[in-house]
């Protein structure tokens, strides 16, 4: 017996979606064809709202006539929408600049270009004009001066290296209590172990909104947000490091743990083993070599970001490079981002050759 | 029995080795609590310094909303206009610095010249190319594309020629030996290799630059971080959160369909990874 058909949201949805994207595409074309008639007709800017030079109707008439593009392309068949969500074939003897996506995306691409040229304010003209005006920059970039390299410079109280050193420990302090942090929120964040029980998909989805949420916010925002609380140095800057990273090693540790292979766990599960025991024996041996590989990657990127992160009060070398920027020594800036460059460097290099052994 | 020996010996090395590692971290990790000052009773104690900044979060003066839009969507451009200007740059620059496609001594001499400078490049962070181009072109979000556009152009050309290196040697001399010169072998037997990985790269290169466009800001380089760190600056925290909140959304949005597309071209199209539950 045929079981009467329930009524979902994804059914409403499904049809719509297709509908739905091609009228954002036929908006977004209508979007820049307006910004850029009124960059060159009228000398004012297109804001999103407000002071479009459009008259109210003509809004009403954009709005439609969209729409009415929307349905004409899904009609006659020259949808991307249909292509792309319900995953229609191209035929193979058609070039891929001749298919409608290929067609869609040129046109998109040159429009986008040209709408962000202008509002970027691109002046290609400037960087020759104004090239003898950064003169004594490059002339004091290519002249280090290293006085204060293991001088103490009286200003700051304390020597380049030391404040290097400073800025290893930080990002080795982040990486390290990140990615233990980060071990048990990327279970918590994993759909495949979250799945099940109402209260499951709960924690699921509060605990990727939250790592979610927390890696958007670069790691400089945080800095300031440390700054506020604890005050300047070295210690907002490692917990602004902390959190950002814990957030992002969560997420590519729970996405780690979705992928993980099915035969082991079956294997744990047959023995009668309890769930604390399955993610133990069955999990956690499939993903810690990955997990290694993108602690050291995220010790990479730590150590680039807490070479600037006393920009905003973190502590770390970067207190040389603006304090001097900011008395305009090209010098001793010169001396202090060659210190930055080669540690970086070598830093890459070797968590690059470490990765390389684990994986 | 000989080599029973020698077999333990080396498991005897390998686990002297690893408890020096252990040693090692951890001694760096002690030493490294005691000098940086993480006192976690002071994120207790001064919490109160930072009550201000948690009750903007309750009532955000929405009356910038619009502003805070055209920021965003002036943020967006500018992460899209440095990606599209590197690409061209960096796809040049990566078959230049592929160690398997440069062997004559000139070659190689480009080769180490492209690949040397890359790494220098990309090892000077966005924001201090910002202060540069800065000082350059002066402050707008000129100089923040061109700083995100040169270190793009740098991490690319790494990443991508990373890539060629790493092809397949078979549709090459298949190529070659129809007789085609090299730059038939270029286009015939190397790039149907790379386009997807090519791609794929890019779509993350513009993930990152969509991110570091938001702080690019702090030191001149435009966009909304630049609107976002003066009202920090002004203890204007209601304005600030609004601020937050739409880069929240923006980087969210930008990662989630970069991560999206990446899958399908990576994957071909559709095929979905293994799913079960416990």
């Amino acid at each position: 017996m045929k079981k009467p058909r329930k009524f979902t949201f994804p059914d409403l949805a499904e049809p719509l979606k297709p509908f739905l994207l091609d009228w954002m595409i036929w908006g977004y074309i209508a979007y820049t064809v307006i910004f850029l008639l009124n960059s060159y007709w009228y000398t004012q800017y297109v804001d999103w709202y407000g002071s479009i030079t459009l008259k109210p109707w003509s809004w009403a008439l954009t709005v439609l006539g969209t729409f009415f593009c929307a349905f004409i392309s899904e009609r006659y068949g020259i949808s991307v929408g249909l292509k792309t969500i319900k995953g229609l074939r191209r035929s193979p003897q058609k070039s891929w600049a001749l298919t409608n996506w290929g067609i869609t995306s040129v046109i998109l691409v040159a429009f986008t270009f040209w709408v962000g040229w202008l509002t970027t304010d691109m002046e290609i003209g400037v960087i020759a004009n104004r090239a003898p005006k950064t003169f004594h920059l490059w002339h004091g970039l290519s002249h280090p001066d290293f006085t204060h390299l293991i001088n103490i410079d009286p200003e700051l109280e304390d020597t380049i290296l030391g404040s290097l050193v400073d800025t290893l420990f930080m990002a080795y302090l982040a990486s390290l209590i990140g990615g233990i942090l980060a071990a048990p929120l990327g279970f918590l964040g994993a759909r495949n172990i979250m799945s099940g029980s109402w209260f499951r998909k709960s924690i699921f989805y509060i605990t990727r909104a939250f790592f979610n949420v927390i890696r958007s916010v670069e790691s400089l925002l945080w800095a300031i947000v440390f700054a506020i609380w604890i005050g300047w140095g070295p210690a907002a800057g490692t917990f602004a490091l902390l959190i950002h990273s814990m957030a992002a090693l969560a997420k590519l540790f729970s996405e780690q743990v979705e992928s993980i292979k099915k035969g082991p766990i079956e294997a744990i599960q047959a023995t009668g083993a309890s769930f604390w025991q399955i993610i133990r024996y069955g999990a956690v041996p499939q993903v810690v070599p990955q997990y290694t590989a993108f602690l050291l990657y995220r010790l990479d990127i730590n150590v680039r970001m807490a070479t600037v992160i006393a920009l905003v009060g973190g502590g770390g070398i970067g207190r040389f490079f603006f304090y001097y920027k900011s008395q305009l020594d090209w010098n001793q800036v010169g001396a202090v981002t060659i210190v930055i460059a080669s540690v970086v460097w070598i830093l890459d290099w070797i968590s690059g050759k470490a990765r390389e052994k684990i994986v | 029995m000989n080599e029973d020996n020698r077999v333990r010996d080396r498991s005897g090395l390998i686990f002297w080795r690893n408890v020096a590692v252990a040693l090692l971290f951890i001694g760096a990790f002690v030493v490294a609590l005691n000098r940086i000052n993480l006192d976690l009773t002071l994120l207790v104690k001064n919490f109160p310094s930072t009550l201000k900044l948690w009750s903007a979060f309750a009532k955000p003066d929405w009356s910038v909303l619009g502003e805070g839009v055209t920021l965003l969507i002036k943020t967006l451009y500018m992460a899209f206009m440095a990606t599209a200007l590197a690409l061209p740059f960096a796809i040049v620059l990566s078959f230049l610095g592929a160690k398997n496609l440069m062997k004559s001594p000139v070659a190689k001499a480009i080769y180490t010249g492209v690949r040397g400078t890359a790494s220098i490049i990309r090892s000077i962070q966005p924001i201090i190319w910002a202060i540069i181009f800065v000082v350059w072109v002066r402050t707008g979000p000129f100089p923040g594309v061109l700083a995100l556009w040169i270190h793009s152009v740098a991490d690319m050309t790494k990443l991508f020629s990373e890539r060629v290196e790493s092809i397949d040697v078979g549709p090459m001399e298949a190529i070659r030996a129809t007789g085609a010169g090299k730059l038939l072998v270029l286009i015939y037997g190397v790039v149907p290799q790379i386009v997807n990985p090519y791609l794929s790269f890019t779509l993350y290169r513009l993930d990152i630059n969509v991110r570091m466009a938001t702080i690019i800001g702090i030191v001149g380089g435009g966009g909304i971080g630049m609107r976002l760190y003066s009202y920090i600056r002004k203890w204007n925290f209601p304005k600030a959160v609004v601020m937050t909140m739409l880069i929240v959304i923006m980087v969210w949005g930008i990662d989630y369909l970069s991560s999206r597309l990446r899958e399908r071209i990576e994957t071909g199209g559709g095929e979905k990874t293994q799913e079960y539950s416990i």
